[in-house]
């Protein structure tokens, strides 16, 4: 946008000369709004270290977190099915008819049949890294399984030795006490979890708002002398925006950075060696990464905002 | 160019301004005089947007000065000030620029004109320096090469020889006639220094018990 303006006075004297045009274009603002929000944080270099430490950790732990979840969201499937007991019927049994059976006892609330396709396809995802190992299984002959659910988790010992007693199940397995409480941990994780991190990032945009007073104060006369020179009041508030927007990106781009590492060297190792529980998708990684870096942007934009709100009113 | 109608200004219910009117015509330079306490700086804080809530009617170059936007009446009205508000971490040339860069002004028409106006008030050859490297003179020099950077209409000037020796203060004085006689910027000018304005052939108006009398 290139605008020439000329400035004409009511009358023009005549011993006026000088030629009054002026050419302004919002292009070499930017340019200079640029410079001017890289050189205010390199003056203030030591706050926004600091704010860009504080959304590096704080993305860097809700980004991992995410991740994670995305990922385990089967692993708690996976533990839920732990939770029920599971009993192998005996191979000369109908297994439909125990199903039956079972299912009209007081203390169970649901059933389901696990045949001996269901089993080996759970089996070959879990050594898909491993096929020689699938292989041997798939000639061995295979019981039907039936999953029990109970009406009352505290029973399950009872009920277990109980199933263990009764004719045509060969095998009960429960897993009982080590899911639930694993089960238990993440839900805790989960609940204080989210609480932390509304904490972290509470304090990452306080900070940045603190850094920007900071700045704000330091360019007390800066900003008074733009303003008196003509600048658009919206333009330094701008510029403050665009600081903020910066050390935001800053410290989510090494948080993204961070995330990124997290998942090859750890969560990606996870889903290699345990790939029926873990599955990171390459689009959750990916949406992962870019909210981690768009969070940080908002993160800087908001604090700075509410921290040149006052500016604004001060003209 | 400037008009100001029964303009009023109290601070916290003390009036300062009581009922001001005067104009001042397009190229005209006008000195602005008055005991200490008067009202001088007030006056001129109205017409460069410093204070808003006032009394009265103050026209700019044929336009009600409430219905401009600050930034639009800035660019129309310069100013300098005793104090220089020259910022300390930027060279004279940087100083300068400034001007041109917040409205957004190309590099290059900055660099020319800079250059030009830096020549004009004797700096040439100390645009590297920065503002701690010059005399009070040489400061309030790079001040109004700033100020006139943008080629304002007006240039407002709350004693700009006040921190100077009467040397100095009337090459500064000096160097305001030249730029209101060239480049037909009109002026109003705050100053106690007597002996300095009498040689100009210039206006004088004199802020006495809250009102402008000639
Ligand atoms: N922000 C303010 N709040 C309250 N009173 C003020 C304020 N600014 C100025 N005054 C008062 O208004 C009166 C006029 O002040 P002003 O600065 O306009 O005087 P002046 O004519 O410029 O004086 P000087 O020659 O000393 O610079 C003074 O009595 C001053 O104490
Ligand atoms: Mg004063």
């Amino acid at each position: 946008m290139k605008i020439t303006k000329v400035v004409t006075p009511d009358t023009p004297p005549a011993r006026r000369t000088a030629d009054r045009s002026v050419t302004t274009s919002s292009g070499h603002l930017i340019r200079y709004y640029l410079r001017d929000a890289q050189e205010g944080i390199r003056r203030n270099a030591g706050a926004a270290l600091a704010t860009i430490l504080l959304i590096f950790i704080s993305l860097t732990i809700t980004g991992a977190m995410v991740l994670l979840k995305t990922g385990v969201d089967d692993v708690i499937g996976f533990l839920n099915d732990q939770v029920k007991i599971k009993v192998f019927v005996d191979r000369q049994a109908d297994t439909e008819q125990v199903a039956e059976i079972l299912a009209g006892a007081s203390f169970v609330r649901h059933v389901k049949i696990e045949t001996r396709e269901d089993a080996l396809a759970k089996l070959q995802g879990l050594f898909r890294d491993m096929p020689h190992l699938f292989e041997s299984f798939r000639d061995s002959r295979f019981p039907d399984a039936i999953l029990i659910e109970l009406e009352d988790q505290s029973q399950v010992e009872t009920v277990a030795r109980e199933l263990a007693a009764t004719r045509g199940i060969t095998d009960v397995f429960y897993a009982q006490e080590f899911a639930a409480q694993v089960l238990r941990w993440s839900q805790l994780i989960s609940t204080y979890g989210a609480i932390v991190l509304l904490i972290f990032l509470l304090a990452s945009v306080l900070t940045v708002g603190i850094a920007m007073n900071l700045s704000l104060y330091q360019r007390q006369k800066d900003i008074r002398v733009k303003l008196l020179l003509g600048a658009r009041e919206s333009h330094v508030r701008g510029q403050f925006l665009l600081e903020g927007v910066i050390i935001g990106f800053i410290g989510s781009l090494l948080a993204a950075f961070a995330v990124y590492l997290i998942y090859y060297y750890a969560l990606y190792q996870l889903q290699l060696r345990f790939s029926a529980v873990f599955d990171f998708s390459a689009l959750s990684l990916n949406l992962t990464l870019l909210g981690v870096i768009l969070f940080g942007m908002l993160i800087g934009l908001i604090g700075t905002y509410l921290s040149t709100r006052k500016m604004m009113k001060h003209g | 160019m400037i008009q100001m109608k029964h303009v009023e200004k109290s601070y916290r219910g003390i009036p300062v301004l009581k009922d001001v009117s005067f104009s001042v015509d397009p190229g005209e330079l006008v000195f602005l005089k008055g005991s200490s306490g008067s009202g001088k700086s007030t006056l001129l804080k109205i017409l460069y947007r410093d204070i808003e809530d006032y009394g009265g009617e103050v026209r700019l170059n044929g336009q009600a000065l409430r219905s401009l936007p600050r930034y639009e009446s800035r660019r129309i009205t310069a100013t300098i000030f005793q104090s220089f508000e020259l910022l300390d971490r930027k060279t004279v040339y940087e100083n300068v620029a400034l001007a041109g860069e917040v409205i957004g002004r190309s590099e290059r028409e900055i660099r020319q004109e800079t250059m030009s106006l830096l020549e004009r008030v004797g700096l040439a050859g100390k645009e590297d320096r920065f503002p701690h490297e010059l005399s009070g003179g040489e400061q309030q020099r790079v001040a109004i090469a700033r100020a006139l950077l943008n080629k304002p209409l007006v240039l407002l000037a709350d004693e700009p020889t006040g921190n100077l020796d009467p040397d100095n203060a009337g090459m500064i004085l000096e160097l305001l006639r030249q730029f209101n006689e060239t480049d037909g910027i009109t002026m109003l000018i705050v100053t106690h220094a007597e002996e300095l304005t009498r040689k100009f052939e210039a206006r004088t108006l004199y802020v006495r018990g809250g009102r402008v009398e000639a």
